[in-house]
């Protein structure tokens, strides 16, 4: 039973995260400081995730990235492309209008 | 130190090289992110517990489909398994049944008869299991392919099928009532397509100049073959090209059930190349056995040869032509008939 729910809640989060992430990438960040920017509001995402998930939205060109090797270690950058932009903006939409619709429901 | 390094290695070993190194990179910026200034080997561990196992890292890196056939090919996947499956057992099997006949010899006694039966049954059997696991095992490779090519982005499936409507249920409910083209024809024609393959190539041991030597049927003995085997052989590559082309007709008049434009001029076609092929045959003057045409001198000293021939050349080319306008004819009445039943809705 519990197995169950645990399958559906990840189900019904997955789509979600995309967009969490794409809301974050307004500015430039690195992996770790985008994952603490998540957790600090609340969004749990297994890091194990994360990285990966950087690395396909980059090659769906919704994120472009940079490596910066100015500081004592170097980091990998991404920002959202214009694509992204136009991509996280209908996704808002998408989600405003469907929560509104199941809050209406539930 | 050296636990972060085996880790990034545990993940990057399974990525392909163009990656693996920004990866490795990236993670170890991530990593030494994650821990504190002074850490201890404690600390990694704890961090490297976050990122969780290395296999299921890479595998989210990879980002590769973990089935063989997904459900974008799976339904063409079986379709195709079960119809290659029945053909190439019908075609194995047939071909095993017309030469065994044909290459019977021994008394006809009912015994002898039974047991070569049984052991062609048997034959058949085996052979049918032995293309099975042929078909299987190739149909899955192919699809296991185009898996991996990645046409399966909705590209081939979207190109196939145009949106669906319901008024392709009329046309499917149309060639379900009213098959144009029934099966047995179809079978028949695979069948006949074995049957002249088979007498043909077997031609030095069937057709000839038979002569008299003994009693009844089995004094008949062969004394010269018609074709001379080596120049016959030559023409090998078009005549199973023929072959190829007569199996293909029948399996795709067997799917499409009715005659269709396409299906007709495909017809056309066929019949051009093998009345072609007829012609320049029988007009080879080398494919004949010289003892054969000196035995038939010999006994009938005037024959027509090049009469003979030509008729036998001109019949085929009528019957071409009949078939030909025949087809043509019935894809239109067939088209006819749909729109037809389209309109009365």
């Amino acid at each position: 039973m519990s197995e169950l729910i645990f399958s559906l809640k990840t189900e019904l989060r997955r789509g979600t995260l995309t967009l969490a992430v794409l809301s974050q990438l307004q500015t430039p960040q690195y992996g770790y400081s985008l994952a603490q920017r998540l957790e600090e509001n609340n969004v749990s995402i297994d890091q194990s995730t994360l990285y990966p998930l950087l690395r396909r939205l980059e090659k769906q060109e919704l994120l472009t990235s940079e490596w910066d090797t100015t500081e004592n270690r170097p980091r990998k950058y991404y920002l959202l492309s214009e694509f992204g932009q136009e991509v996280f903006r209908q996704l808002k939409e998408e989600w405003q209008k469907t929560s509104m619709q199941l809050n209406s429901m539930l | 130190m050296n636990l972060i390094e085996t880790y990034i290695s545990e993940v990057t070993q399974r990525l392909p090289e163009k990656i693996k190194d920004d990866i490795a990179m990236e993670l170890r910026s991530t990593i030494e992110d994650m821990l504190p200034d002074q850490y201890t080997d404690k600390d990694v561990e704890v961090v490297l517990m976050k990122l969780g196992d290395p296999v299921k890292l890479a595998d989210e890196y990879n980002n590769k489909p973990r089935y063989l056939i997904g459900p974008m090919f799976y339904e063409s996947y079986i379709n195709v398994l079960i119809v290659a499956a029945i053909i190439s057992v019908v075609i194995s099997s047939l071909t095993l049944f017309v030469n065994g006949m044909i290459t019977f010899e021994g008394d006809k006694s009912l015994f002898t008869v039974m047991a070569f039966i049984g052991q062609l049954c048997l034959k058949m059997l085996l052979s049918s299991l032995n293309v099975l696991f042929q078909v299987f095992f190739w149909v899955t490779i192919v699809f296991i392919m185009l898996e991996r090519s990645g046409v399966s982005n909705g590209d081939l499936y979207t190109r196939k099928k145009k949106t669906w409507s319901p008024s392709d249920l009329y046309q499917l409910k149309k060639v379900v009532a009213k098959r144009q083209i029934p099966k047995a024809e179809v079978f028949f024609s695979l069948f006949w397509t074995a049957i002249w393959a088979i007498i043909l190539f077997k031609s030095s041991e069937m057709i000839g100049w038979y002569e008299q030597s003994g009693k009844g049927l089995e004094g008949l003995t062969l004394k010269a073959p018609l074709f001379n085997e080596e120049v016959l052989f030559t023409y090998a590559p078009f005549i199973v090209l023929l072959i190829l082309i007569e199996v293909g007709l029948a399996i795709y008049k067997f799917f499409i059930g009715r005659w269709t434009n396409l299906l007709a001029s495909l017809n056309l076609i066929y019949h051009f190349i093998s009345v072609g092929l007829l012609c320049f045959m029988l007009t080879d003057e080398t494919l004949y056995n010289k003892s054969f045409t000196q035995k038939l001198y010999d006994t009938v000293p005037d024959v027509p040869a090049f009469w003979f021939v030509s008729t036998i050349a001109t019949l085929m080319a009528v019957f071409s032509i009949i078939d030909i306008i025949t087809g043509f004819n019935k894809a239109n009445k067939s088209n006819a008939v749909i729109d037809q039943w389209m309109k009365n809705g």
